[in-house]
């Protein structure tokens, strides 16, 4: 039977909700304030108050990624470079850290992965170092610059200057007119890069969402809406640009090369190709999170038989 | 009606810059005659020859012959003094003589009045004797010039053409003092037993006359060998045994190259000339035709030089699970595009009835399956490394649940770089969807009767590939299903299975080659207008 593909990304969308996983989140943000008070503690009068970004901020979160991002913002003067600020961070952690996580240097971030706890959970959090711009700028602007730790998209390793308001791109999804609708569509996209295991950053799904929006009209249920998305990201993300509400010189699009813009492009040719060819197909691009599954499969789960006969017979699969 | 010699005699009249300076007459099947011919410059005399087949080719060749002994040294002139030109193909008599005489006329400007100096290396050119063949490939040793010693040799077939036998052995290795270098073949091809020893003499720059001809006899080889070396080969041949000779060069690009003298009958070109006034004598060699035999570079760049997988495959452990029709061509495949090593698994036999659609013969009779597609794989490529494992899935499959043994069956399968799963077991798609690498993982099957092939990848290969197969079930299933119980198979021909398999290798090949990143699609056939497959991606 066709699977309804509507009722099928709301069951995913609420399957992935953050709030079905509330003791693991506190987890997070426990372990993100401690990481936070021993920044501060450490770097005192060097830095602002570390702040939340990450999707969670921005209610863009689901449940098996949280994307709990720490911003550490530092004085102009604290650091000669913005390489010397990442690695004096990174130098930091990874000693406090070492022995209870995996401590990496990622594109702009420092990863702290902590190793699996009594309930057999892991705990992510991704530290990102900003500096101010000039002295004293950042309590009248929040612009931050942070350090390219390793090439990404079309940005060389080694860059030193993204400028980047973090706040701004928060109220930018906040602050939306549909927001509930784009809110949506980024936790789907995000499931599906989850699952899929795709490129994109985070970020880059979070912004392409909201101007198929200001470009399109978009309207209907949750599929019609995702597949005008869908049809918008293949039609545009090889020439869309995607300017960084923190900084409209940032384009995000840039996080992307053209081989991997090309590569989303066909994503979401093939996507809407084999959903339309096979609605059931939509199960796997946008899956449910089996540890939630929704009220009615509880009860339909036990295991039935297609064929009572009880004779065997080769069944119609595959042959090589 | 004109006859063929009055044809042939008519067309050269007719071409401007031509002159018949010995008359056409026919020699046995031949028509044999003189022609001069200009160009802006000079004036060449070619005795002509066309074989009966004229205007057709004869054998892969051409048919005509612009022979002139004087020109051996120029370039593209071949050992019986004719000149080497290729004309495009024409079915008409007086149009392919006029192509033909074109053809020479270009040659004379560039290379006979414009000496053109080709980027193209063209080897030696070797009359031919014997016709034994030793085939060699690299060493990891660097050859100095005058160094000499004994290479080993192992003999690969003996077949017989126009009553000639042809002997073909494999060159093993290099002995110089107590050390001993192998050359890069398979350990299938190492282990083979040694034939015998011949000599070898390296003197870096090839024994020719005229540029590009071989010496025909011993005693014009003198100048390119030491007297160390003729003393050895002297001692040598006081056995009276018939010794291969191997004499090594480089070419211009660096590689080396080696050309082959035998001595069928034992007996030595060597003599001893004694010097005048003392009582030494120096070592000779006679004036006696030289046997040469023939030689090819089967080295691994020459041997694939044709066509190849990209080096992200070739180079890489590639584990084929399943070794039935799409295992078999998979492997098969992947072996003929150069990849070194395989590794197979499977627990089956083969028998009679899997052979019309896979790569087995039905002359080995029933075998194991990977037992014969190892020795398939070693027969076609000298350069495969294959490891075979029947058991092996059953162990990952006994060890799913189970702690160490699971991660130690799951860390040997991560050893691949690629793995195609051809096994059709939905189980060990379950395993490799466990996986954490290779990233690069292909569970291939087909659909009754062919009409699709599936290929999943990660992430999500199992779920993936029960969508696909799912979807492109029919219902209704066409078995072949032979007399017997438990026999009934799906229906599809070698050529249906094969035609989908060389597309999505041909696919995964591209994507490897470019850096696309894999995804899982099905291959579906259609007969509109004709056979037609289309790749539908997810």
């Amino acid at each position: 039977m066709a699977t309804d593909k509507n009722k099928h990304l709301n069951d995913s969308l609420e399957s992935h909700k953050i709030s079905k996983e509330q003791d693991l989140l506190d987890k997070h943000v426990e372990k993100r304030k401690k990481i936070s008070e021993a920044l501060q503690e450490k770097y005192g009068s060097d830095m602002y108050s570390p702040f939340n970004s990450g999707s969670y901020a921005k209610h863009t979160a689901m449940n098996k990624k949280f994307d709990i991002d720490l911003v550490a913002p530092y004085k102009r003067n604290a650091f000669d470079t913005l390489e010397a600020m990442y690695n004096s961070v990174f130098d930091f952690l990874y000693e406090k850290y070492k022995n209870e996580a995996t401590v990496r240097k990622q594109k702009v971030s420092i990863g702290l992965e902590f190793n699996t706890d009594h309930d057999g959970d892991i705990i992510k959090v991704d530290v990102v170092p900003g500096r101010e711009l000039s002295k004293d700028q950042y309590p009248k602007d929040d612009n931050l610059n942070l350090y390219v730790y390793e090439q990404f998209g079309k940005i060389d390793k080694g860059s030193d200057r993204i400028k980047s308001n973090i706040k701004a791109q928060i109220e930018n999804v906040k602050g939306h007119a549909e927001k509930d609708s784009v809110r949506k569509m980024i936790k789907l996209l995000k499931v599906w890069k989850f699952y899929n295991n795709k490129k994109p950053k985070s970020f880059f799904l979070e912004l392409i969402p909201i101007k198929a929006f200001d470009k399109k009209m978009i309207t209907g249920n949750t599929w019609d809406m995702l597949k005008a998305v869908m049809e918008y990201i293949r039609d545009e993300v090889k020439k869309v640009s995607l300017p960084d509400p923190g900084n409209s010189a940032n384009d995000v699009a840039d996080t992307l090369t053209d081989p991997e813009k090309t590569n989303v492009s066909d994503d979401m040719k093939w996507m809407l190709e084999r959903i339309e060819e096979n609605s059931d197909s939509i199960k796997n691009y946008y899956p449910i999170n089996d540890k939630f599954p929704p009220e009615e499969d509880k009860s339909n789960n036990s295991y039935k038989k297609k064929d009572g006969s009880g004779i065997s017979v080769p069944p119609p699969v595959r042959f090589g | 009606m004109m006859t063929r010699l009055e044809s042939i005699i008519q067309s050269f009249e007719a071409l401007p810059d031509v002159t018949i300076t010995s008359s056409f007459k026919e020699e046995g099947d031949l028509v044999v005659g003189q022609v001069a011919i200009s160009v802006p410059g000079d004036v060449v005399k070619f005795d002509v020859h066309i074989v009966p087949t004229y205007p057709m080719q004869f054998q892969g060749m051409d048919a005509i012959r612009f022979v002139n002994q004087e020109l051996f040294a120029y370039k593209h002139v071949n050992a019986d003094g004719s000149v080497c030109i290729h004309s495009p193909h024409c079915p008409d008599l007086h149009k392919k003589i006029a192509l033909d005489v074109n053809g020479v006329k270009e040659w004379m400007k560039v290379y006979y009045l414009g000496d053109k100096q080709d980027t193209h290396y063209e080897h030696i050119i070797v009359p031919i004797i014997d016709y034994t063949v030793f085939l060699f490939t690299e060493v990891g040793y660097n050859f100095t010039k005058g160094e000499f010693g004994l290479f080993g040799y192992s003999k690969l077939s003996q077949h017989e053409k126009d009553g000639k036998i042809i002997n073909t052995h494999v060159v093993q290795d290099f002995e110089f003092g107590t050390e001993k270098t192998e050359c890069k073949w398979s350990t299938y091809y190492k282990k083979m037993s040694r034939q015998g020893k011949g000599l070898y003499y390296f003197m870096e720059v090839p024994p020719v006359e005229n540029k590009r001809f071989a010496v025909k006899n011993w005693n014009e080889l003198e100048p390119f060998v030491s007297q160390e070396f003729l003393n050895h080969m002297y001692k040598v041949g006081r056995n009276q045994k018939p010794v291969p000779i191997l004499f090594g060069y480089r070419i211009p690009n660096g590689e080396v190259h080696w050309i082959v003298a035998t001595i069928p009958d034992g007996k030595f070109p060597n003599y001893g000339e004694k010097i005048s006034g003392t009582k030494e004598y120096l070592s000779r060699l006679g004036n006696t035709t030289i046997s040469w035999a023939q030689t090819r570079n089967s080295s691994y760049q020459y041997f694939f030089g044709r066509g190849a997988f990209p080096t992200e495959m070739t180079e890489k452990v590639i584990l084929i699970i399943g070794a039935g029709a799409i295992g078999s061509m998979v492997a098969s495949t992947l072996v003929r595009g150069g990849c070194r090593l395989i590794a197979l698994n499977d627990f089956d036999l083969k028998e009679p009835e899997n052979v019309c659609r896979s790569e087995y013969s039905f002359s080995t009779g029933v075998v194991e399956k990977i037992d014969e597609l190892e020795s398939t794989l070693t027969k076609v490529s000298p350069f495969v490394e294959v490891v075979k494992s029947k058991g092996f899935l059953d162990v990952a499959k006994m060890a799913l649940n189970s702690g160490e043994l699971e991660n130690s069956v799951m860390r040997e399968l991560e050893k691949a770089a690629m793995i195609f799963d051809c096994s059709t077991d939905n189980d060990v798609a379950y395993i490799l969807d466990k996986l954490e690498k290779p990233e690069q993982i292909f569970t291939l099957s087909v659909t009754n009767l062919a009409q699709e092939l599936i290929c999943a990848v990660p992430p999500n290969l199992y779920k993936w590939m029960n969508t696909m197969t799912e979807h492109l079930d029919k219902g209704v299933v066409q078995w072949y299903n032979p007399t017997g119980c438990w026999n009934p198979t799906f229906k599809a021909s070698y050529n249906d299975i094969a035609s989908l398999v060389q597309f999505a290798l041909r696919h995964i090949a591209y994507s490897v080659e470019n850096k696309i990143p894999h995804r899982s699609f099905y291959l579906s056939t259609s007969f509109d207008k004709g056979f037609n497959i289309k790749l539908n991606e997810f």
